[in-house]
């Protein structure tokens, strides 16, 4: 019996892919990992495909596990010498170097208080060592990271909702966007930060956000305009 | 060689004492275990280190003739310190540094990692496989710096659409093939349509440029 | 491991929310989180849900001797455990400082008022008493763990049954439960931690803090306060308080919210002994609930607009689906395949922030469940009314009596006899009447009843009938 794509799998279940080209790569994405000459299952969930040859399994996490190159949301914990230890929700703090930030010197350090926000990206994530985060890219530019302003609010939700807001076929944002000005930072680590004019637009979004999670895109819609317009409304 | 008691005379002897010492004691003075042989005597470190290089030896067997093989080298060292002998002195080190790494990890490397092809790449993010956008946005001007980029990130991905879609655009294609037009269509024309479309041309052209004389003759 | 730290923006949020009189869950700054209270198998196991903070607890006694300065009072522990499943920065093991607060607060509200009573307990005189144990389990924490802690302690003490014991001369009999029936134990009175959050330096007071709230608060303000507006604790943790006006409002609120809390308790108390004599199964089963929808009703949704309009929305969309699947089920009546899994739906609203749609055969079943949780003072007066056209003088002289144990729906009379004469049999010790010791209890009760049944209409002249030892404030 042979596992299809959409199928439901569990750990150690294995995966056949076609196998007409050998020079043809596949592409493994998470909850996959080769054994030998097979590819197995790790973690339960929907197997999906994509193009042919990327494959990966749609499983339902809360827990962040670090990745090289994501962008996360995190929030400074502790200053020590010259890093700043951040919380990003994995099972070990993430270090910031007080360099990596644009236009950060030996001398002109990066005002940075403990409990504040930053929006980062992982420059180093592995089983065995600490993750690093940066806050600027391979230019020394600041790019969209970098420090979070404290008039903003940030909430968790489960990694799979930032995924469904983030697929490009998900326009809830830009929803929202079209009718209320707000700034959003969405890290793949399950933290949303949320920034408007008002409280209420913020818990309105905020609850539009995390209502996402069980419904289908096109009801999304249909839930983001009530929310907008109850919003408007009053 | 001395006599090797019976074991049960061994075991009185040791009971005796441990009348007269603690154990300890029988260990501070040597000399008085005259009944134990002397192939024996060795201090438990000694044999302690001997056992470890055995076991080592036997567990990878590289070990024991990467030793032989240095001992060959040893024979050699006085050639190869001289200049000309530099090269294949360091190429014997490589090789010989190959070796040791290959034996050191014969147990972790598979034959396919030897053979370097791999038909799988290893991704652990969801950010490529579910193409996911960005998650930093900004609207209505709540943050300029933001909008600022994420527009020019929009019209990036427009024109890389735009030159996926189609190599020559609709404009430069029509415009290219209005001039061809009109090449062609001079080859075709006789001379006297020739010259006319020339005088036509050229008394447009005296209104811009006037210092040119007619050519005609 | 270290709780996390919260982030500036968040606390800044919460007091400009506050501020505003605005809560992350939608919540009015009074409003508390909905209430369950869940009996497993067992005597004394209950497990109290206070939106999504859950508490267990289980009573157990055990012979031993008294203290001598007490010869004739059983002894009664409280100890509360807090594992790493409520949260993970709790310890196993280690008796952090919330839990020493903890215990200590529910030592204050149980056993230093007095309300179980320990004279009760005596089997014989400095020899032998019961000495009941409480374990308070936290299942989660969400805040406000107090008020979960203190009622599903109560709530246990007054589930629970002790082994009956006959003394002859020398010998003492311990009866097995199935010899004979165990006796529950007797309570005075109900007393119930209510707590609050007090932020902007008194400037605004919330009640039934959620966990962030309750971090981000200057000070915490936590009474106890049993049915009859008497307070029997008080803790005051955070920043000291400049305002004392402040904790008089908070006893005065606290008093109709341990009034409300005591009824909730005492409804699932009756609804779990009906459901033990008529020999239905009992359990945690029932909390497990089936047949969620509407993404925005998720209990566990930490953020949400108070927004009655949208869930109006929300019931009409459920409406029009269960058009749609009344005429699926004409078409299948027609191929006369009935569709009994479809069922009929339909929306019951829950409480704030929540319509459930519900097959039909659930929805009876849920009915009930509503209407024994709302407030048995109004259901039992519309009653009461009903009673009287009907001409039954007996039972209306008995009634008056206790008028707090009027059943919710019969109309014969026997039945009704009969459902009463259970319900006092088995709950008796819920059942505040005349055997305690105080006098006055019997008539505060009825004022108590009024007064919640009433409180809508005519605070002022209510309050009157109350005893208190504080002005009556309005709010």
């Amino acid at each position: 019996m042979g596992i299809n794509v959409d199928d439901v799998v569990v750990p150690g279940d294995v995966i056949q892919v076609p196998n007409e080209n050998d020079k043809a790569k596949f592409i493994l994405g998470p909850g996959l990992r080769r054994h030998a000459d097979q590819i197995l299952v790790t973690t339960s969930g929907v197997l999906r495909k994509k193009a042919s040859n990327v494959y990966w399994v749609d499983c339902h996490r809360k827990r962040y596990v670090p990745v090289k190159g994501e962008t996360v949301l995190g929030v400074v914990v502790n200053k020590s010498g010259d890093t700043f230890k951040v919380d990003i929700g994995s099972s070990e703090q993430a270090s910031l170097s007080y360099l990596a930030f644009e236009g950060a010197t030996k001398k002109n350090r990066p005002d940075i208080k403990i409990g504040d926000v930053v929006f980062a990206k992982l420059l180093e994530a592995s089983r065995d060592m600490e993750p690093e985060l940066v806050c600027v890219d391979s230019f020394g530019k600041r790019g969209k990271l970098g420090l979070l302003q404290e008039d903003g609010f940030i909430f968790t939700c489960s990694l799979n909702l930032i995924r469904k807001i983030l697929n490009p076929k998900c326009t809830l944002l830009k929803l929202f966007g079209s009718e209320i000005p707000y700034d959003v930072a969405v890290g793949m680590n399950g933290k949303i930060w949320l920034k408007t004019k008002s409280i209420k637009e913020s818990i309105g979004i905020g609850s539009a956000i995390l209502a996402a999670e069980h419904l289908p895109n096109e009801e999304i819609i249909g839930m983001c305009n009530r929310v907008i317009n109850n919003l408007k409304g009053m | 060689m001395c006599k090797v008691p019976p074991s049960w005379v061994l075991h009185y002897q040791i009971q005796a004492y441990k009348k007269m010492h603690t154990i300890n004691d029988i260990y501070k003075q040597p000399e008085q275990q005259i009944f134990i042989p002397r192939n024996n005597r060795t201090t438990p470190q000694h044999q302690q280190t001997r056992q470890r290089e055995e076991s080592n030896a036997r567990l990878h067997n590289g070990y024991s003739t990467h030793r032989r093989r240095n001992a060959l080298h040893t024979t050699t060292t006085t050639t190869t310190t001289m200049c000309f002998m530099k090269r294949s002195k360091e190429k014997a080190q490589r090789e010989q540094d190959a070796e040791e790494s290959q034996a050191m990890f014969s147990d972790v490397i598979t034959e396919d990692m030897k053979r370097g092809v791999c038909k799988y790449i290893i991704e652990p993010s969801f950010v490529p496989c579910e193409n996911l956008t960005d998650g930093r946005l900004s609207f209505h001007g709540m943050n300029p710096e933001i909008e600022r980029i994420m527009q020019l990130e929009q019209e990036a991905n427009r024109l890389k659409v735009d030159v996926k879609e189609k190599d020559v655009s609709d404009f430069e294609m029509a415009d290219r093939y209005s001039t061809l037009v009109g090449t062609v269509n001079r080859r075709f024309s006789t001379k006297r349509d020739h010259r006319n479309l020339q005088e036509c041309d050229s008394e447009q052209r005296t209104k811009k440029m006037k210092f040119l004389k007619p050519s005609c003759d | 491991m270290k709780q996390p730290i919260l982030s500036n923006c968040e606390k800044l949020f919460i007091v400009r929310a506050i501020a505003e009189g605005k809560r992350l869950d939608g919540r009015q700054m009074d409003e508390s989180r909905v209430l369950h209270i869940y009996f497993g198998t067992d005597w004394g196991c209950c497990q109290v849900s206070l939106g999504e903070t859950k508490v267990l607890a289980q009573v157990s006694c055990e012979v031993q001797q008294p203290k001598p300065t007490r010869p004739n009072e059983g002894l009664l522990f409280v100890n509360v455990e807090l594992s790493p499943m409520g949260a993970p920065h709790f310890e196993a093991g280690r008796q952090s400082e919330l839990a020493v607060q903890l215990n200590r607060l529910l030592e204050k509200c149980i056993k230093d008022s007095r309300c179980v009573d320990l004279e009760s307990l005596c089997i014989m005189a400095e020899e032998k008493v019961w000495a009941v144990r409480v374990d308070v389990n936290v299942l989660n924490h969400e805040g406000n763990l107090v008020d979960a802690a203190s009622v599903a302690a109560l709530t246990a003490l007054s589930h629970f049954r002790c082994p009956d014991v006959t003394i002859t001369g020398e010998e003492t009999i311990i009866h097995d439960p199935s010899e004979r029936d165990p006796i529950p134990l007797s309570l005075h009175h109900y007393p119930v931690c209510v707590s609050y959050a007090v932020f902007n330096s008194g400037e605004s007071v919330a009640a039934d803090p959620t966990v962030i709230e309750e971090r981000v608060s200057d000070s915490q303000i936590v009474c106890a306060v049993n049915a009859y507006r008497e307070l029997c604790g008080l803790h005051l943790g955070g920043n000291a308080l400049t305002n004392y006006e402040i904790v008089m409002q908070c006893a005065n609120r606290a008093a109709k919210r341990a009034a409300e809390v005591v009824q909730i308790m005492k409804s699932a108390l009756e609804e779990d002994a009906n459901a033990r004599a008529a020999e239905k199964s009992v359990g945690f089963a029932k909390c497990i609930q089936q047949g969620k929808v509407s993404a925005l009703s998720q209990k566990q949704l930490s953020l949400q607009l108070d927004t009655s309009r949208l869930r109006d929305e929300a019931s009409d969309l459920v409406q029009k689906k269960k058009k749609h699947i009344s005429a699926e089920e004409e078409v299948d009546e027609i191929n006369s395949i009935k569709g009994k899994d479809v069922g009929e739906l339909s929306v019951v609203r829950v409480g704030r922030g929540s319509a459930e749609l519900l097959p039909k055969q659930e929805l009876m079943k849920f009915k009930e469940a509503v209407t024994s949780v709302a407030r048995v003072g109004d259901g039992g007066e519309s009653q009461w009314v009903k009673m009287e056209s009907e001409n039954v003088s007996g039972v209306k002289a008995d009634q008056e009596e206790d008028s707090d144990e009027v059943p919710s729906s019969s109309s014969d009379v026997e039945v009704i006899e009969e459902i009463r004469c259970k319900t006092k049999k088995t709950v008796d010790s819920i059942d505040l009447s005349g055997d305690s010791e105080e006098e006055q209890t019997v008539v505060l009760n009825a004022a108590d009843m009024e007064f919640s049944s009433k409180k809508s209409e005519d605070k002022s002249t209510s309050g009157k009938n109350i005893r208190s030892w504080y002005p009556m404030k309005q709010w």
